[in-house]
């Protein structure tokens, strides 16, 4: 499988669960664009990362798709969190902060 | 557990794919939308709108099958969709899935019914615990000589005979002499009770047991309880133990019939309790016990011949034991030797001052056999059908196989383009044998299934074409079909792969250019070997079915010597119903009287044996005036009056008996032309006198010869004397009708209980089907080998049809060519044909030597025929021969039609 992805391997779940947290309730395409403006455009998503990612949250039952209607009335499958998925978002928020506080570290070690 | 979790998922996303594949490409259409107009909104023409939105998303077959990776297990849904793909093609050529299915299921099938049964009654050990410890005591003696009655048999070795029957005395001396034995049981079984339940009086099959019987086997009771030693004291009262399957049959399987009492042969005996369903005794099939008695009843149950049974000289019980540990079966005989020499010199010196013998046999000699089978004696009856069904069995197997493994080399070929074309198309190797080997997967799953269903039906058919063997309960075998099984999945695997794997090798360019004509060497020869071993086999099998087909027409057609139509039979046994002497003479010319004023009763007569139900008494008859030789056996016959009228036997010389031959004994007696012939050569021997126990009876006349026992057997010298004065046993009538015979059984059955309601009545059938029953086995052996023989046909046919049309279609272009030069239509079928004509030929001849090879081990199961009958091969040899050319022109006949045109192009 040809992975094209620009997202950091490992974080585009972390993404999706906090994207989720903070909207609530969200289609893909809607995720798709929130992820890109928060990381101010250096991130793009295409079809090939996002979806498989969600499928794969949702079968880990950390979020929840089921079909609605979108602002401009279409069909439209919406997310959200699940109770385990917050449960999830917190703990990875924590492995992550703690993770990048160690690379941190390093990287100030080297500048000095 | 979120891992888990995903994995569950994914399982299950293995179905429903087709809903959520809607799903996600609804999902992508949204966000596809979304995009463009976001797009639109930047103020982008829509045209480009869209492209920078596509752009932007990526590709989308990229994302549906990441997505569909995600979602499912994709091996699982690879398989699926190849296992469409192979049923697909499958469909698509019913033809080959069908024949390749039936092969195999007819292989696997007919397999795993002749082993289940060839098990049932050879194999299989008793249900009980340890049954390697049981031993069965058996004694073998020089032949000649009547020191004993009971049963005997020939031994391995000529002049031996082998024998399992012993004296009651023996048995209670091994009672307490023993040591090497922790249990020690005699048994023996009764052929008829009277079981009257109620209203009801019904004819059981019995047998006597001693007190250990159960203990010593190790059998539970699944109702009441079984019988103990206690049950087995003189003056215990009488108490009966049903089987398993007699107690559902007779009695529903109502838990209320234990305590019960009925009447047995009118004793009043309570029901104490059931044996297992799978445990149906230790005597031989087809003599199976339904109720199980002490052998303390044996005086009250069989009156009249107590005395006899325990006579030393009475050999009528079968003994087994079980050793105790550590004690092997020698030392068991040996230790029993001595009390077994005391037993038969016992028994020759009260024979010795009955009989004449003037040979002293030498001592015969206990063995202690294993009696882990019971005192079974089906190997000796039925070895020679049980061998020559499971060869034929593998036989047919074989042949499916080879069909298999042919069917699937010429479709391999046939889809040589196929296979190249999709591996130019990029498909990895494990991927295409992957579909291979399913499709190969998928037909023998098929096959199996069918398989198991044709074993269900067959080994039914078996046991029907069996008579007496109904009670083995027959299971399918899981072994045999196992076995079955494997052979077949392992051929049509093999067939499948090695062309895949072939056709993987070649190169996929050359292969493309040059398709039709590069499959070379292997599958055709192969093909070619196949169909020349199935044509043999074929041949083989043909001719075993002609020669039994022949042997059982001829038995059919034998002469019996009397008239066979519309003859009703029955037997009854007033004994069983405590009749003495005089009452029986009394009820059986009351029968005779009221049956033979039935409007649709012509004559009726009854006699000690019936002819030609296997039933017959053999006796040394001397002739008086002759020195006595040897051993002068002749066969005997009790009749009653109007016999030989009733049954149509002619008087040949002198007269029939008269009214007062039937009032007294040694007043006459008729004898066969055989008798007449052997003992009397050269003279008259009417009015001459044989000696018969004792008496000396006058001959009356000399009847022609007519069938006793059975059908195969030359006439053998017969004496008839009058039933009344000497028998107060047990008779079988014989009534001839105008009609139907079986039409006149209720107005029969109304005059038996109009006489007296609690007889019973037993083997009650039409002197044709009873005569029909004594030919179970050839029929048996006719059946199958004709069934096999014609699969045989049919599958070598499909092979050889096989073979030829893929030949034609191979050589379309070659074949074209030579019409356009000039072949002639004959030129080009020759051309399509010779080869496998060829093939066919040494099959054919190859087959031939075999069955005159093979065909004299059936010398003994032939009849009026030799094994190198050869009406029988040239009939089997001319049927493969037309059917095999037939097989051969259909598709070669193609070839000749071949347009060349056409054919050059498909090039």
């Amino acid at each position: 499988m040809a992975e094209r992805t620009d997202v950091p391997q490992g974080t585009l779940a972390l993404m999706v669960l906090q994207t989720l947290q903070v909207a609530g309730r969200l289609h893909g395409y809607g995720i798709a664009r929130q992820i890109e403006q928060t990381s101010r455009n250096l991130l793009t998503l295409n079809y090939g990362t996002l979806y498989p990612a969600l499928l794969k949250l949702e079968q880990e039952g950390f979020i929840r798709g089921e079909w609605g209607a979108s602002e401009n009335n279409r069909r439209a499958k919406f997310y959200r969190l699940t109770r385990s998925g917050r449960r999830q978002l917190a703990r990875e928020a924590a492995t992550w902060e703690q993770t990048s506080r160690i690379i941190g570290w390093f990287l100030e070690g080297e500048a000095k | 557990m979120s891992r888990a979790r995903r994995w569950l998922a994914r399982l299950a996303g293995v179905v429903g794919g087709e809903r959520r594949d809607r799903e996600f490409v609804e999902e992508l259409e949204f966000h596809l939308r979304m995009e463009i107009e976001e797009q639109l909104r930047r103020g982008l023409p829509p045209a480009e709108a869209r492209r920078v939105a596509l752009l932007r998303s990526g590709g989308i077959d990229a994302a549906r099958e990441a997505y569909r990776e995600q979602r499912s297990v994709p091996l699982i849904d690879d398989v699926r969709r190849d296992l469409r793909h192979a049923v697909c093609g499958l469909r698509r050529s019913p033809g080959f899935a069908v024949i390749a299915v039936a092969s195999l299921a007819l292989g696997i099938g007919a397999n795993t019914a002749v082993f289940s049964l060839t098990d049932a009654v050879f194999l299989r050990r008793l249900p009980v615990s340890e049954p390697g410890e049981l031993v069965l005591l058996e004694w073998t003696g020089r032949s000649g000589g009547r020191m004993y009655d009971g049963e005997m048999w020939p031994a391995v070795r000529p002049g031996e005979v082998r024998g399992t029957s012993f004296a009651m005395p023996f048995f209670d001396r091994i009672g307490s002499a023993s040591g090497v034995l922790t249990g020690v049981f005699a048994f023996a079984p009764l052929e008829q009770l009277n079981v009257v339940a109620g209203e009801d009086a019904a004819i059981a099959r019995g047998q006597l047991v001693t007190g250990a019987y159960y203990t010593t086997l190790g059998v539970q009771a699944v109702a009441g309880r079984l019988l103990e030693a206690g049950d087995d004291r003189p003056g215990a009262d009488p108490v009966a133990v049903l089987t398993y399957g007699y107690w559902q049959s007779r009695f529903g399987g109502d838990r209320s019939v234990i305590g019960r009492q009925v009447l047995i042969n009118s004793v009043a005996t309570t029901i104490i309790g059931v044996t297992p369903a799978r445990f149906v005794g230790t005597l031989d099939v087809g003599e199976t016990a339904d109720v199980t008695l002490p052998m303390s009843m044996v005086a009250s149950i069989r009156p009249g011949s107590g005395g006899d049974l325990l006579a030393p000289d009475f050999w009528w019980v079968r003994i087994m034991g079980r050793r105790a540990s550590g004690v092997t079966s020698i030392q068991v005989a040996a230790r029993l030797a001595a009390v077994f020499r005391n037993s038969v010199l016992e028994a020759q010196a009260v024979r010795a001052a009955a009989a004449t013998d003037n040979d002293r046999p030498e001592l015969p000699r206990l063995q202690a056999a294993d009696g882990s089978r019971g005192a079974s004696d089906a190997p000796r009856d039925y070895q020679t059908a049980a061998v020559l069904l499971s060869v034929v069995a593998a036989l047919i197997l074989l042949i499916a196989c080879a069909n298999v493994a042919n069917l699937m080399f010429v479709r391999a070929a046939a889809r040589q383009r196929e296979i190249t074309i999709r591996s130019a198309l990029g498909a990895s190797r494990g991927r295409i044998l992957r579909q291979l080997l399913l499709e190969s997967v998928l037909l023998v799953f098929i096959a199996e299934a069918a398989g198991l269903l044709f074993a269900g039906w067959a080994k039914d058919l078996l046991l029907t074409l069996r008579p007496g063997a109904t009670e083995l309960q027959l299971a399918i075998d899981a072994r045999a079909f196992g076995l079955a099984t494997v052979i077949g999945v392992g051929t049509a695997l093999l067939a499948g792969f090695a062309p895949a794997l072939h056709s993987m090798r070649t190169d996929v360019a050359s292969s493309l250019r040059l398709a039709p004509r590069t499959m070379h060497g292997n599958p055709r020869a192969a093909g070619r070997m196949l169909v020349a071993l199935q044509i043999a086999l074929s041949v083989v099998l043909l001719t075993g079915a002609a020669l039994f087909l022949r042997t059982l027409q001829n038995l059919r057609a034998v002469d019996a010597g009397f008239e066979q139509n519309r003859l009703l039979l029955f037997r009854v046994d007033p004994r069983l119903n405590r009749y003495d002497g005089q009452r029986i003479v009394q009820l059986y010319r009351d029968l005779q009287r009221e049956l033979g004023s039935l409007v649709d009763v012509q004559a009726v007569t009854f006699s000690r044996h019936a002819l030609l139900t296997g039933g017959r008494r053999s006796n040394r008859v001397d002739v008086v005036g002759q020195p006595a030789s040897a051993n002068e056996e002749a066969l005997v016959n009790m009749t009653g009056p109007q016999f030989f009228t009733t049954m149509q036997i002619p008087i040949m010389a002198g007269r029939a008996f008269d009214t007062q031959h039937h009032e007294q004994a040694g007043a006459a007696a008729i004898i066969n032309q055989t008798f007449a012939r052997t003992r009397f050569p050269g003279t008259s021997p009417i009015g001459q006198r044989v000696r018969y126990y004792g008496l000396e009876i006058e001959v009356l006349g000399v009847a022609a010869d007519a069938k006793y026992y059975s059908l195969r057997s030359d006439p053998e010298p017969t004496l008839y004397l009058p039933f009344l004065p000497y028998e107060r046993g047990q008779a079988s009538f014989a009534i001839r009708t105008r009609g139907d015979p079986m039409t006149t059984l209720p107005a029969v059955r109304d005059v038996v209980r109009r006489i007296d309601p609690t007889l019973a009545i037993f083997d009650v059938a039409t002197q044709r089907s009873a005569a029909a029953a004594l030919l179970g086995e050839e029929r048996l052996l006719a059946t199958m080998t004709v069934s096999f023989g014609v699969l045989a046909l049919i599958l070598a046919c499909i092979g050889v049809y096989g073979v030829v049309a893929w030949n034609t279609t191979r050589r379309t272009g070659e074949i074209g060519l030579r019409i356009a030069l000039g072949a002639t239509g004959a030129g080009v079928l020759w051309l399509a044909a010779q080869r496998t004509l060829a093939f066919i030929a040494i099959g054919i001849i190859a087959g031939l030597a075999a069955s005159i090879i093979g065909a004299r081990f059936l010398d003994q199961l032939l009849f009026g025929l030799e094994p190198t009958d050869p009406l029988s091969i040239t009939a089997a040899a001319g049927v493969i021969s037309i059917v095999a050319l037939v097989a051969v022109l259909i598709p070669a006949d193609r070839a000749r039609r071949v347009s060349p045109l056409i054919a050059i192009r498909h090039e």
